[in-house]
């Protein structure tokens, strides 16, 4: 081979540069020094993996590895801005130890619950998985198998999930860990709209005169809808921002109305501003009249802890039929119940002042102010969280204030597909596809019928929901259980009491699928590695309905497989004569001896689209191992559910060309607020506003009241303990804490407390503590300054932190209709190490 | 006996020219020609600080890193010595210093990160809304104690704290 001198030094620079950025320049590219080609990075997008917002990315590899990732500027969501961790995107998948091999817990070469993790091949993981999901089946039924799924699995992967348990395992125990972050907001939008997920949008934002935080510190947990915030109510200066929050967070920076109120008295402060509309004779009549009907809900409802808790005895409506009841009842009776709930009143209960409370409650009733209410584990981490969702709803609907550009109640979401894969998919034990339930028979013959399954296949009872999995785990009634996608050992409550013990029964087998040794994947039996993000192709769902696609960009470790490809891989194990009873079979004989892999995702569907669709030039590792389009097959699929149902969406190959739509999705055209004729094509020609989810197209205003907490602080235990995230984390942690920079940003979990509490115990900054609950201790260092500044009387400590698990202190008391736990209040003392 | 350095000569031999940013000593030392004459290299100012920020530097002279954390004047190192080259009046700041912000900063390239926010004890640095949503660090040097807590955290290593004069 020639080579010039000119070339000669490029080929240096060319490979000098490449050893700065750490980056091995290809063997190949070596004879082709003068091609400017190989030094350029490949330019691709991708939602981003962490919260909800659902910005989209810019995704740069070179040499199958992601080098950079930087904001997308033609997103619509965040138009090129990237929070911390969106910045850091690109080292999330690097950490030193990622998981490449299926790890067994071993003693003498055979399975032993208290064995050594031992690498196997993957045949011989999904052997062992399939001895014990049959034993277990054989044994005791559907309902001693498990599964527990998440948000952040890709739609596809939640749909081939929700397939193989309903329909292969025919059990409903399929949860997603969605439902410790956003099932009150689900079962709040059933019970007043009777249809899942927001009717407004983040272009709410710009058209608003007023936002109204309501337990959602979005500084932190959503900083770039937080940066669309900032920039309307700096660039429009009429615009207010109130906030209501329990301590003093960043979002206060910005707060015209900065409210610190005592936890649990939101509801009483709701109660108060639909009593203030009411009072100042500002209701819109016209809207109340048209559209909506007013209900008693049943009180007293309990709090979802175990049947024997003395609270449990003492309800009166806790039984699985009444917690949810209501009957009708006229505004008149509706305007007496509120009219206890006065200014004096609310302001004792809640500590805010009665101006501060009256300035809040006249944005709402202002006809000429546009407000966007916008909540996140304030409202849904509550064990009055689904009441507290209907009573936002009531003040929006009693003023008429909603479906209309910057009058909009807005739940935010915290995982990337909350909406997308837990709630749309319905990855949960009593959903199905497009908010339909398995209650109901003739939602289960619809999914039959697309899934090409015998009649009954899908069994009526909903299944047990996430609190009730981890319970009867430890009680021995679930033996086999599958966890993908999330870090429940860390995310749980009461983890020493009601999470651990579950994983350690020996009665069951625990597999845990997850790119990293997480909390939850050393508490197991069998770990399986896990590819992650853009080392597959998927499409996220984010908080207001915008579904996005994603190809995948590089590939996955060497022996990191996908959740998907594990799902429907682990299907080809299991003949349908071993887990289907012969009366099902009877009615489709055809099926005999099929695996259910045959049954499930070769069904004409799922395997309906080949190779040739997916572009040449990309990778798609599941699609070229089971010789079809596996992700266009399972979503549209998936899509059959929702079409000409209100959740319409769009063909598959369109989500890969644009930065997704909103659903529903007619024509082409996505909308961006639904219940509202012309801009949903939902809603009837004439009818003005249509709440279609309701059969009378009618939206319910609930009287419900304010109800004490589960747990509150007393003599001994005298602190409010209330947890959530910070800016630098996500979640457990599992992804940023390795990555340096993050973690270097935000090493430990403290507890922020307030100066004079502090002195109270003897305590300074830095100082070492011992946080103790009735359920457990947990060691950390008191912060009595920066960005949190907790009232006299409350504690807040995050809960990113595997080496200070805050969980072992919190109570596993849920809402009862929505069976979300309440992370937000429990009672601790504190005391100094 | 402490052996005199010329550090002209060392620098020069290094390839480092002589004007070298200042190096921080150790809290309240006011010169650094006399504390290159005095201090032993005995490393006990190094054992003894808890915050272990204080590090064998050039010429196996001690010197402090703010990448490994904050100096609390706890005044540990102070006593220790052995010498007598501090500013004997501790009300008075241990080092006249500069905190500064680099163009590198996450911030300025409009990244949501207020990461350096929280460290500060003296909340010397701000985050003011004014005219962007995502708003700069604002550094109030008077309020700065030159404690050297926001170094570390800084995910972009974008803080620089600087000795203002060759003594501290």
């Amino acid at each position: 081979m020639k080579i010039n001198r000119r070339e000669f030094i490029k080929a240096n620079a060319i490979a000098a540069a490449a050893t700065v950025a750490g980056i091995s320049v290809p063997v190949a590219a070596s004879n082709l020094i003068t091609n400017s080609e190989i030094t350029k990075l490949k330019w691709d997008k991708a939602p981003c993996r962490f919260c909800g917002t659902g910005c989209s990315i810019n995704v740069a590899t070179m040499d199958d590895k992601i080098v950079a990732t930087h904001g997308d500027i033609n997103s619509p969501v965040n138009k090129g801005l990237n929070c911390i961790k969106g910045y850091f995107l690109s080292k999330i998948m690097y950490g030193k130890d990622r998981l490449t091999s299926p790890l067994l817990r071993m003693k003498d070469g055979k399975f032993d619950k208290n064995g050594d993790f031992t690498p196997i091949s993957w045949d011989q993981a999904f052997d062992i998985m399939a001895v014990k999901v049959k034993a277990t089946l054989k044994e005791k039924g559907p309902t001693a198998v498990g599964m527990f799924g998440s948000g952040q699995w890709t739609v596809q992967e939640g749909y081939a999930a929700v397939k193989l348990m309903k329909a292969g395992f025919r059990s409903n125990n399929i949860e997603p860990n969605a439902r410790h972050c956003m099932a009150s907001a689900v079962a709040g939008f059933m019970r007043t709209f009777g249809i899942d997920e927001p009717m407004g949008c983040y272009d709410d934002i710009e058209a608003a005169d007023a936002f109204v935080l309501w337990g959602a510190n979005m500084a932190e947990m959503h900083p770039i809808l937080w940066t669309r915030v900032t920039d309307r109510r700096l660039s429009a200066p009429h615009v207010k921002v109130a906030v209501l929050s329990t301590f003093e967070n960043r979002n206060f920076d910005l707060a015209d109305n900065g409210m610190i109120f005592t936890p649990q008295t939101d509801l009483a402060i709701l109660n108060f501003i639909a009593n203030y509309i009411i009072k100042t004779n500002r209701v819109n009549k016209d809207f109340v009249n048209k559209h909506t009907n007013f209900r008693l809900g049943n009180t007293d409802i309990g709090y979802g802890l175990r049947p024997e808790h003395a609270l449990e005895q003492k309800a009166r409506n806790n039984s699985a039929g009444n917690t949810g009841g209501s009957e009708p009842m006229t505004f008149k009776e509706y305007a007496k119940f509120v009219s206890s709930y006065t200014a004096e009143y609310v302001s004792e209960l809640s500590g805010v002042p009665v101006d501060k409370l009256n300035a809040l409650a006249e944005l709402y009733a202002d006809p000429d102010t546009k407000v966007t209410s916008f909540w996140t584990m304030g409202f849904n981490q509550h064990t009055r969280g689904v009441w507290a969702n209907n009573l936002v709803y009531n003040i929006h609907l009693l003023t008429g204030k909603i479906s209309t550009p910057g009058n909009s109640p807005f739940s935010l979401t915290g995982q990337p597909s909350a909406c997308g894969t837990a709630r749309e998919v319905g990855t949960f034990s009593h959903r199905l596809p497009a908010d339909m339930v398995v209650k109901n028979p003739k939602h289960r013959a619809f999914a039959e019928k697309i899934w090409k399954l015998p009649e009954g296949t899908v069994p009526p009872k909903p299944g047990y929901h996430a609190v009730l999995q981890n319970r009867k785990l430890k009680d021995g009634e679930l033996n086999f259980y599958w966890v993908q996608c999330n870090n429940n050992l860390q995310a749980a409550a009461n983890i020493n009491e009601e999470v651990f013990p579950g994983y350690r029964n020996p009665k069951n087998f625990i597999v845990v699928s997850d790119p990293y040794p997480t909390v939850t994947a050393q508490a197991a039996d069998l770990i399986l590695p896990t590819a992650m993000w853009v080392e597959k192709e998927g499409v996220y769902g984010n908080a207001e309905r915008r579904t996005q696609a994603w190809y995948q960009q590089v590939n996955a470790p060497e022996g990191a497989r996908s959740d998907l490809w594990q799902l429907v891989e682990f299907s080809k194990r299991f003949i349908t004569d071993e887990v289907w009873t012969k009366e099902l079979l009877d009615k489709k004989p055809e099926y005999r001896g099929k695996t259910l892999f045959n049954v499930l995702f070769e069904n004409g569907n799922v395997n309906k689209f080949p190779l040739t669709e997916i572009p040449k030039d990309r990778l798609n590792f599941e699609s070229r191992d089971f010789g079809f389009y596996l992700q266009k097959g399972l979503f549209e699929e998936y899509a059959t559910f929702g079409r000409g149902h209100a959740h319409d969406l769009a063909p598959y190959e369109i989500y890969h060309q644009g930065r997704g739509l909103r659903w529903p999705v007619i024509n082409g055209k996505e909308t961006l607020w639904r219940f509202k004729e012309g801009s949903d094509p939902y809603v009837k020609a004439g009818k003005g506003f249509e709440f279609y989810g309701k059969p009378d197209g009618r939206a319910i205003i609930f009287a419900l009241p304010y109800e004490p907490a589960a747990e509150s602080p007393d003599k001994e235990y005298d602190l409010w303990l209330s947890t959530g995230r910070v800016l630098e984390h996500w979640h457990s942690g599992s992804m940023t804490q390795r990555v340096p920079e993050l973690y270097k940003a935000m090493p430990d979990a403290l507890v922020y407390m307030n100066p004079d509490d502090a002195q109270k115990r003897n305590l300074r900054r830095g100082d070492l503590v011992k946080l103790i609950s009735r359920r457990g201790e947990v060691l950390t260092r008191v912060e009595t300054r920066g960005r949190n500044k907790p009232p006299i009387g409350l504690v807040f400590m995050p809960w990113f932190d595997a080496s200070r698990l805050v969980n072992k202190l919190t109570l596993d008391a849920t809402d009862p209709i929505s069976k979300q736990t309440d992370y937000k209040k429990c009672a601790i003392k504190i005391e100094k190490v | 006996m402490a052996s005199i350095v010329n550090h002209q000569r060392r620098n020069f031999l290094r390839g480092k020219g002589s004007s070298n940013p200042p190096l921080f000593r150790l809290p309240w030392v006011t010169n650094e020609q006399l504390f290159i004459q005095q201090c032993t290299r005995c490393d006990d100012c190094i054992n003894v600080c808890e915050e272990k920020i204080i590090v064998v530097g050039s010429g196996t002279y001690p010197e402090i890193n703010f990448a490994l954390g904050e100096c609390t004047f706890c005044q540990k190192c102070v006593e220790v010595c052995q010498q007598n080259f501090f500013n004997s009046d501790k009300t008075q700041p241990a080092w006249e210093s500069q905190l500064t912000i680099k163009d590198n900063c996450l911030a300025k390239k409009f990244v949501f990160c207020q990461s350096c926010r929280d460290a500060c004890e003296y909340q010397a640095i701000k985050f003011i809304y004014s005219q962007c949503a995502i708003p700069e660090p604002q550094i109030n040097q008077d309020l700065c104690s030159g404690c050297g807590a926001c170094v570390s955290l800084c995910p972009s290593q974008s803080i620089q704290l600087s000795l203002l004069s060759g003594v501290n």
